[in-house]
């Protein structure tokens, strides 16, 4: 059990006998609470472990053992047991973590046993997982009629090429109909052992409270803890080679109907982070070079901004896909060709000019100022402690990170990343 | 204790400055930031949606003190990372616009820094103190800013398939009237708007729209009424507001249909209830909602995506204002006569008053919980102060709780049979993906 210094309100940690890892923010005098169960499995992990026959997974596969975690051996869904408790549940799949959350101001202790017993016991049938099917073909149709998911999907696709990390998270109509309920219960035996998991828990009560309803649970529960999903983790065994290196393809090109045509820029990183601490202080540093070089205080974003070649779609960000990652830089714009020239002579020719110790200073306060208020978001906020927690990262030591930074090692950071040869583009032109 | 003597005692304080503006305090030490609401309300107008939308945009490029956006935004990045941000709503007949400022909470930081002060200067200097170079909003702003709505307005088609079903089925509802628009305004006017049309707009609006502030986070009290009267000492009118008329049935609801390239169709249903927000089966409306698709145990959920696989995205949602409620399905074209069949099976079902105990308790916890769970937020604690404000509700979250729990299942089947549908509108999607293969190089 440990608590911590740089945040603006306790955090607590326990590992329990059966390998669960729980984490408390405590919120004094709320009524209102936030619990996400989460495991490190997502759409980038493709591989069983050895001790499974079938090892290679379909794209989409984690995504899809989420959808049907809800569905009961009555046919019911677990969000009507939540729901008699007045529970809102819900659930997501990341590229490399599922979480599975409820918010609520009544009924917590309930909750969370429901929490935990229904991620533990799953209830699969070829009828339900061919119903979830036609659901989830619907999903990934809505995502196909979003023009700025479709231009995030091709720039991945330019970047890592047929890897994971360049496919859906939810995978395609073809890669789900190859799924089935023997497969689903073999990912859930592999990644979803409680000694794998982690659990937050933000509100108005006791470590020791949340952790004892875990033990009684789990005790009835887990007989027989799998050896095997001790550590498997995303570094072990599922990022493939691909991941790393130059992109796949320099330029992706498609036509839609669209009533302006979306450009998209990215670099990717040349070498995987295997440390996550290395991985954090690259998100870290990463952030702040590319606020300074484009974001709204920046020099570079107003001269773009007021000469048309990007509007309020514009976005800026450094993307970590596990082990991979890469920057990513995309707006709507009549001229694409123009922005892409102008665009690339801001960050390679210009870039380093931005990198100033002033601006560093003022990024640094208002880092600290977001990171604050951030606890106000607790879905947020547990969201990124689970997600810390499954690298082995204290969430806490990221306000520490960020107050190291300096200009020197932005600059270096700036060197590193911004390569011209790593570099990609995605555009969707106007279709007629 | 139960759950609705459960919730920390009632703070809100109403207050009003020398100047005439409502301010609503809510003290509370609960929370790590510090959020300011400007809420300027308006009766509810055609003509003046799209300079009302325009004009956040134009305040936010430039004050007199801070004469661009980016000299703005590095202000407020000096305040510990503050944020301004702008909204235009409809709610009913009333058009507001709103100005949030949000703070880190001081308490928490390092070093010993004034922020409130600094921050709500920024915040008066943006609304009342506007760059106004030759006396006019720069020319060049005006364009630019002109420009990207109308790209905002014509991304809402290709971009936003199902709002863009929605706002083609409001269209057909509020045919004529001023709910009809989008509240980001009409492209055609936008392009003939001038910026002295705009300044003439930002002068009526400073006379005639009613000012009232929100404020939510640790604070005194008395210093915040003695910082909000130096830093808005602007004389703002009395709020000259009206009760919608709710929308009234029709004899033979309409069947729109149109397309749109795209993979997936979008099925938007309005029923109307005739019922007011004052009405006592106003509230059982909003049990109605609960039971018929708000929520993840709901019967449309339940049934129409996940026994019949239908839809992944598949709600119902209630304007009380207009007693108007929404169902909206993503679906496949072909499915919509089965999808329609089963939102309307279920609302007959309602009708008839066949709501098993089990989805009575699921639907009054969730919502009582939901009311709970805005006790603690910040953003729904003031949302809610100004809402009320504008329904003329002075009902307090504790006191909504309590007419909910004596809601009965007689007056929800009451509420379910004033509903009737009005408009069946779909969005198909062509056969045709939208989408030609990518091509790599």
């Amino acid at each position: 059990m440990n608590s911590s210094g740089m945040t603006p309100y306790r955090i607590q940690r326990q590992t329990l006998a059966c390998g669960l890892r729980v984490i408390l923010l405590y919120r004094p005098g709320i009524l209102r609470k936030f619990a996400i169960w989460s495991v490190p499995f997502g759409s980038l992990h493709r591989r069983l472990p050895a001790e499974f026959t079938r090892r290679d997974l379909p794209a989409g596969i984690a995504h899809f053992l989420e959808h049907q975690l809800f569905r009961q051996e009555d046919g019911s869904s677990v969000s009507d047991a939540f729901a008699t408790l007045g529970v809102q549940d819900n659930a997501f799949t990341s590229y490399d973590m599922t979480g599975y959350h409820f918010r609520c101001s009544a009924n917590f202790h309930q909750a969370l046993r429901l929490l935990l017993q229904f991620t533990a016991s799953p209830y699969f049938s070829e009828e339900s997982v061919a119903n979830e099917k036609e659901i989830i073909t619907q999903e990934l149709l809505m995502y196909r009629d979003m023009p700025e998911a479709v231009l995030d999907l091709n720039l991945r696709q330019a970047l890592y090429g047929t890897d994971p990390a360049g496919e859906d998270i939810g995978g395609t109509p073809e890669s789900i109909a190859t799924i089935t309920s023997d497969l689903l219960s073999s990912c859930q035996r592999a990644f979803y052992q409680p000694r794998q998991a982690v659990l937050t828990v933000v509100g108005d009560i006791s470590l020791a409270e949340v952790s004892a309803i875990c033990e009684e649970v789990y005790e009835g529960i887990i007989a027989d803890p799998i050896p095997y999903a001790e550590s498997f983790r995303l570094s072990a065994e599922s990022v493939s080679p691909g991941s790393a290196g130059l992109p796949v393809h320099p330029v992706v090109q498609q036509q839609i109907p669209l009533p302006r045509p979306l450009f998209a820029l990215g670099i990717k990183e040349e070498n995987l982070a295997e440390d996550p601490w290395l991985l954090l202080q690259r998100q870290i540093e990463s952030d702040f070079v590319v606020e300074l070089i484009c974001g709204k205080s920046a020099d570079g974003y107003w001269d773009l901004y007021r000469r048309g070649l990007i509007d309020n779609t514009f976005t800026a960000f450094y993307h970590s896909l596990g082990n991979a990652a890469h920057l990513q830089i995309s707006s709507e714009c009549e001229d694409p060709g123009l922005l892409e020239e102008n665009l690339t002579d801001l960050i390679f020719t210009r870039g380093r000019q931005s990198i100033s110790d002033e601006a560093i200073q003022r990024l640094k306060r208002k880092r600290m100022g977001d990171y604050i208020v951030g606890f106000e978001d607790f879905e947020g906020v547990a969201t990124s402690l689970a997600s810390a927690e499954h690298l082995d990262l204290p969430f806490e030591e990221l306000l520490r990170m960020v107050t190291l930074v300096d200009r020197p090692s932005l600059l270096r950071r700036y060197e590193e990343l911004f390569r011209r040869q790593q570099m990609s583009t995605a555009t969707l032109n106007r279709r007629d | 204790m139960n759950a609705v003597q459960g919730i920390p005692a009632a703070r809100l304080e109403r207050h009003y400055l020398p100047s005439g503006t409502k301010v609503l305090l809510l003290p509370d030490e609960r929370f790590a930031s510090l959020q300011i609401r400007l809420w300027f309300d308006s009766p509810l107008e055609s003509r003046m949606i799209t300079p009302a939308a325009l004009l956040p945009r134009i305040l936010k490029r430039g004050s007199a003190v801070n004469p661009s956006q980016q000299e703005i935004v590095i202000a407020l990045e000096e305040l510990w990372g503050a944020d301004i941000n702008t909204r235009v709503s409809k709610y009913g007949t009333t058009h507001t616009s709103a100005y949030d400022l949000d703070l880190v909470d001081p308490r928490f930081l390092p070093d010993e820094v004034a922020l409130l002060r600094p921050g709500m200067r920024l915040l008066a200097e943006l609304v009342y103190d506007p760059f106004l170079p030759d006396g006019g909003f720069s020319p060049s702003f005006f364009r630019e800013e002109q420009q990207i709505l109308l790209s905002t307005l014509e991304r809402i088609k290709t971009h936003q398939r199902s709002a863009y079903a929605h706002l083609r089925c409001l269209a057909s509802l509020f045919q004529g009237e001023a709910f009809a628009i989008h509240h980001l305004g009409i492209p055609e006017e936008l392009r003939e708007l001038e910026p002295t049309g705009l300044l003439s707009y930002y002068r009526s609006f400073r006379q005639s729209a009613a000012l009232s502030i929100g404020v939510c986070g640790a604070f005194d009290s008395l210093s915040m009424l003695e910082n909000l009267s130096e830093c808005f000492p602007q004389v703002s009118p009395p709020p000259a507001l009206t009760s919608p008329v709710p929308v009234e049935s029709v004899a033979s609801p309409s069947q729109i249909r149109e397309e749109l390239p795209g993979e997936q169709s979008h099925l938007v249903m309005a029923f109307s209830s005739g019922l007011a927000y004052s009405h006592e089966l106003s509230l059982p409306l909003s049990v109605v909602n609960g039971l018929w698709g708000a929520y993840a145990h709901s019967r449309l959920f339940r049934y129409l995506r996940e026994e019949a696989g239908l839809a992944y995205a598949v709600y119902s949602q209630l304007d009380r204002q207009w007693g108007v409620l929404f169902v909206t399905a993503s679906i496949s074209a072909e499915d919509a006569p089965q999808a329609e069949e089963i939102i309307l099976d279920h609302l007959a079902s309602l009708k008839r008053g066949e709501i098993t105990e089990e989805e009575w308790q699921m639907t009054l916890a969730t919502l009582r919980d939901t009311y709970l769970q805005m006790s603690d937020e910040p953003y729904s604690l003031l949302s809610f102060a100004h809402y009320s404000q504008l329904s003329r509700s002075s009902l307090s979250l504790p006191e909504v709780m309590a007419a909910l729990q004596k809601v009965t299942k007689e007056q929800v089947i009451a509420a379910a049979n004033c509903l009737q549908l009005h408009i069946s509108y779909l969005l198909a999607g062509n056969e045709d993906s939208i989408a030609e293969g990518a091509s790599n190089e």
